[in-house]
């Protein structure tokens, strides 16, 4: 082959690579078409928060994050499974979901006005509301926020709790020294070994992070919160219809468990109900999930593979797992909780 | 070679006893030496603890905790592997150890046949290994790319990020060399960007910014993406190394190339390169070392090689609390690795005749 | 056939084919360029995002536990990323002290008459060159939080100054003002003492070499006597120490990996550069009767060192570079600053091209400071001794 064959070839190699990247620039693919394409719902979460996201005994990735990535997968492509699961950490969160690495983050980030109106960021629920609360170590003697004035906190880099922390304790005129870990993992580890004085997080997961720890009885959960938490998966909101639907796919949750519509009474439900607000939820009648780019029963495909949301938060923080956590904030509105679907119709 | 205080190197006692202050120290020496060989002995040994459930069981003994050992060395050495099928990773690391090591024996480079079959070797091994590790054809179960870990994700990083950056950095220092200007900027533009950057900010480059660089709907396997950005990094300086070869060739090579009528291309190839490669090959191998080390720094992108796999082995509740002992352990693994190339680079330095004046 | 001729005569005359190639390579390093350009502003188009540095100038709310330029959360990014840097020149420079001290003192071993301290030290090196510094990094933070007790049963191993897993503390002056008397006075003396360095009188005689020392020394330490700074102690109030100057042990690990790792590297260098002063130089101080130390002291190593000049400089960059592993313990480098703010302002694109730029012009202002000396060096001919 001569070197001006080559020179030709080369040419022609760089014409066709420049060609359709204007092509490509110009057309805006809408965000559920590209996941239908694809295939597979791509979902970030952590690697090992048990409640959040786990591997359990088996090796299946578990927790309530976990089922919402489910969820989305079965009202979009309609089987629960095609999950294709990207593990990160609290800090690779936002940049991975806003490079389009992933079509939804599930790292129970903080509701903040910032993510939302600065971030260009949509926050699904919250799916779990808490509050923010301190662990000491018993032998320094701490019983009470006060005394925690120039303690050593940990904290998980790219959170938002020093922030938080930062601001309650310049109020009362406090200092502290924080240090960022990389996750929760690393930073329960600090704690145990003395280089934190001080341990933050939300309050089910401190429970529960006691009782793994060495000493469970040498370490206090301070009563005081200090700082509410509501958290959710987020999307972006770049495509409305899309961000709507990772919305409504929360409200379905709620909703269905505000219906009594569970994984077990649902294939009853769908043959039997005469209700007509059940059938239009279910996708028997009217049109919504058809007006929303999806199949009209996206609902049925939903509750059955994960069930309904007090199912999920019983399955992953409730009776039926190690946190044992009582619904509290997290009970449906009626019941005294926050959780609530805006009206199906 | 004379000792720089100037008393010869060699004299009675092989310099150990050789003047009465000199045996005095050695003697200091010898008595530290061995209180601290006693100290590792009774640490690993006589304190270290076979049986054990769990790291405090361990840490009643206080030693060498081989009870961890015994239970978590297949997590570290294959990471998130599944663990029936972990004789596959194993089976292609033995079998890439083995193509490396003929690839740099002199002796089957010295046979008539040698590179041939080596070449022959090498393309019946790639697509070999490639089979074992990913599976899913002849009954061979698959096993998708995030649950690759350990040694093998490690020399996989290693040598397919240095075979990659070998050819760019061909490339590179023919243009460093060159006597075209707008080439020769290139390709030192592209030197000094790549040797001024810590292959940290460019990991995070590609784990973080690569979706942004790449049409929409593009998608790559983190893994990928680190091998890329290591195959970059490293083409930088294998690139610098192999400069310093072609500079070192007389330019009367150049000349009578020329004067046989050789093209540019054909003097490259049959006449300089060779010579140039063979005289920085040490060189080429310690970019190796150090590419097989620095593969470490994927733990922060989240990643499970060899280093990543040990963070993880004690992160069950039983053996939280140990560090000691899955640190040493891979150090040695390391060690073991990087003495062997270093000790390679070293004895073909002596045969080369360079280095050591 | 006017044109193919013409072409073909082109094509085959060296200085047009060499303008063909380069074009060529223009051509397709600018459509690379250009194509990842389209795709960069394409994708962050469809985010409505742009590439904007404004951000910086908005308010951080991270905190870090340590830094000299006194950030705060509350303070601009642009803050926050000059402390992350100090933060990085910061145990980049404790670093290149200290690992000079050591590496000088393992390449002496590493010369010295004795074989068994030779074969010691030289094991010693290569057991730290073959293990990878993140793995030394990590197993020296581990070892520090671990074995280290806590505050309040801390060793003090010199009066005020304690050792725990928080850190080291140790008595600082309580203002950066109340040390400005001794900066002067050191300044003083420099000026002094280049001042002397040009005087005839002076050069020829003994003094000569003791004047760096005097004029050193004796200021600062008169300084120190007319205008004693005030000096904070530490002491332990509930959770940790308050007073005195600290340095958290992530600090203290990351340090301690750098300078054991690089100096294992850098005593090779320099070790490479005694051997390279010519012998002529020795057999001639010898010849001269000088003690063995003055031998060591006054011609060898001034003449090793520069040799080894250029391969230690840029031992000093790799180790600049290597703090950014510091990512991985949770010290507040550059690289974690730029990490964290990414994730509260999204700003990645901004952000890695920051962590790019400063690294980079780190390396180039080096490499350019080294290219003045080099040539500096030629001009003299190397001959100055």
């Amino acid at each position: 082959m001569s070197i001006r064959s080559l020179a030709i070839a080369a040419s022609a190699f760089l014409g066709l690579m420049v060609g359709p990247t204007f092509a490509q620039n110009a057309s805006i693919a809408p965000q559920l078409d590209t996941i239908r394409e694809r295939g597979t719902f791509r979902c970030g979460v952590y690697e090992n928060v048990p409640g959040l996201s786990a591997l359990d005994a088996q090796g299946r990735r578990v927790g309530l994050d976990v089922d919402y990535c489910h969820a989305m997968a079965a009202a979009i492509l309609g089987d629960p499974t095609k999950v294709e699961f990207r593990t990160m950490s609290l800090a690779q969160g936002i940049p991975a979901l806003r490079s389009g690495e992933v079509d939804m983050v599930a790292l129970a980030l903080t509701y903040t006005i910032q993510r939302d109106t600065e971030l260009n960021l949509d926050f699904v629920g919250p799916t779990l509301y808490s509050g923010h609360a301190f662990m000491v170590h018993r032998r320094t003697g701490a019983t009470r926020l006060a005394d925690l004035n120039g303690a050593t906190i940990c904290v998980v880099a790219g959170g938002i709790t020093d922030s938080l922390i930062a601001d309650y304790f310049r109020a009362r005129n406090m200092t502290f020294r924080p240090l960022a870990v990389e996750n929760t993992t690393q930073m329960y580890a600090l704690y145990e070994e003395g280089r934190c004085d001080v341990v933050t997080s939300e309050v089910p997961f401190l429970g529960m992070r006691r009782s793994r720890l060495r000493q469970p009885d040498q370490h206090l959960i301070l009563d005081e919160i200090f700082a509410k938490s509501h958290m959710g998966p987020i999307v972006r909101d770049d495509d409305r219809r899309y961000a709507h639907v990772a919305r409504w796919v929360h409200y379905a949750l709620v909703n269905a468990e505000e219906m009594g519509i569970t994984r077990a009474n649902i294939d009853q439900l769908v043959r039997e109900s005469r209700d007509p607000a059940i059938r239009r939820f279910l996708g028997l009648e009217g049109d919504i999930g058809r007006n929303m780019g999806l199949p009209n029963d996206f609902t049925q495909a939903i509750i059955r593979a994960v069930g309904n949301y007090g199912e999920i938060f019983e399955r992953h923080y409730g009776q039926q797992s190690v946190i044992k956590l009582p619904r509290g904030l997290n009970a449906l509105a009626g019941q005294g909780g926050l959780q609530w679907s805006p009206t199906w119709r | 070679m004379k000792g720089i205080y100037g008393i010869p190197k060699k004299r009675f006692g092989g310099g150990i006893f050789d003047t009465p202050g000199n045996a005095l120290f050695s003697l200091i020496l010898l008595a530290l030496l061995v209180h601290w060989g006693m100290g590792v002995w009774d640490w690993t040994i006589t304190r270290g603890t076979w049986q054990a459930e769990t790291a405090e069981q361990c840490a009643r003994n206080g030693g060498f905790c081989w009870a961890f050992l015994r239970d978590r060395w297949r997590l570290i050495l294959f990471g998130p592997y599944p663990f029936q099928e972990q004789w596959r990773p194993a089976l292609a690391l033995v079998v890439c150890l083995a193509l490396l090591s003929a690839s740099v024996s002199t002796w089957i480079w010295g046979k008539a046949l040698g590179p041939r079959l080596l070449l022959f070797c090498w393309i019946l091994g790639v697509p070999l290994m490639a089979l074992l590790m990913i599976g899913g054809m002849l009954g061979i179960p698959r096993v998708p790319i995030r649950l690759w870990g350990g040694l093998p994700l490690t020399v996989m990083l290693a040598s397919v990020g240095v075979s990659l950056a070998f050819l760019l950095a061909i490339a590179l220092a023919l243009g460093r060399v060159s006597k075209m200007p707008v080439l020769r900027w290139m390709a030192t533009g592209y030197i000094e960007f790549f040797r001024g950057v810590p292959l940290i900010a460019l990991l995070f480059l590609a784990a973080i910014l690569f979706p942004y660089f790449v049409p929409p709907g593009w998608s790559m396997d983190t893994l990928l993406r680190a091998q890329l950005a290591f195959a970059l990094f490293f083409a930088a300086y294998m690139a610098e190394a192999m400069r310093g070869g072609l500079q070192s060739i007389s330019p009367g090579q150049y000349d009578a190339a020329q004067a046989l009528g050789l093209s540019w291309w054909q003097t490259q190839r049959r006449i300089i390169l060779p010579q140039a490669l063979r005289k920085v090959i040490p060189s080429l191998v310690n970019i190796f070392i150090a590419a097989f080390k620095d593969t470490s720094l994927v733990v922060v992108i989240s990643m499970l090689d060899l280093l990543g796999a040990a963070n993880a082995s004690t992160a069950e509740a039983k053996w939280w609390g140990l560090y000691i002992e899955p640190y040493l352990f891979i150090a040695l693994i390391y060690l073991i690795f990087c003495s062997a190339m270093s000790a390679y680079s070293r004895g073909l330095e002596r045969r080369l005749g360079i280095g050591e004046r | 056939m006017a044109m193919p001729n013409l072409l073909s005569r082109l094509w085959h005359r060296p200085s047009s084919r060499a303008r063909l190639w380069q074009a060529l390579a223009l051509g397709l390093f600018g459509a690379a360029i250009w194509w990842l350009w389209t795709n960069l502003t394409g994708n962050l188009a469809r985010r409505d995002l742009g590439i904007d540095f404004r951000f910086l100038s908005g308010r951080a709310s991270f905190e870090f536990g340590e830094n000299l330029a006194g950030y705060q959360a509350g303070d601009s990014f642009l803050r926050a990323f000059l402390a992350g840097l100090g933060n990085t020149i910061q145990v980049a420079v404790a670093g290149i002290v200290l690992t000079t001290i050591l590496a000088l003192a393992l390449a002496l071993v590493r010369l010295s008459p004795n074989r068994l301290a030779r074969r010691l030290t030289g094991t010693w090196i290569e057991l730290i060159r073959n293990t990878p510094l993140l793995l030394q990094l990590l197993f020296w933070h581990q070892f520090i939080i671990r074995q280290l007790p806590m505050p309040r049963q801390a060793w003090e191993p010199l009066p005020g100054v304690f050792l725990s897993n928080r850190g080291l503390v140790f008595p600082a002056p309580e203002t950066a003002a109340a040390l400005l008397p001794m900066i002067c006075a050191v300044l003083v003396g420099i000026s002094v003492a280049l001042v002397l360095r040009r005087t005839p009188s002076v050069h020829g005689s003994r003094l000569y070499h003791f004047l760096p020392i005097c004029l050193l020394v004796a200021p600062p330490l008169i300084a120190l006597l007319i205008a004693p700074p005030s000096i904070s102690f530490p002491e332990l109030k509930g959770f940790n120490f308050h007073g005195g100057s600290s340095v958290s042990p992530e600090f203290i690990a990351l340090l301690c990996a750098l300078v054991i790792y690089q100096s294992a590297f850098m005593a090779e260098t320099i070790r490479s550069g005694i051997l390279a002063v010519p012998k002529g130089q020795i057999e001639a101080a010898q010849a001269l009767g000088l003690p063995r130390f003055q031998l060591l002291w006054l011609v060898v190593l001034p003449q090793a060192l520069r040799i080894a000049i250029p391969p230690v400089t840029s031992q000093y960059l790799s180790l600049t570079k290597n703090s950014s592993l510091a990512v991985a313990i949770g010290y507040p480098d550059l690289v974690r600053v730029s990490q964290v703010t990414i994730s509260e302002t999204g700003r990645a694109v901004e952000c890695v091209s920051i962590l790019l730029a400063v690294y980079l012009s780190l390396s180039l202002f080096t490499a350019l400071i080294m290219d003045v000396y080099n040539r500096r060096v030629m001009r003299r001919g190397g001959a100055a001794a």
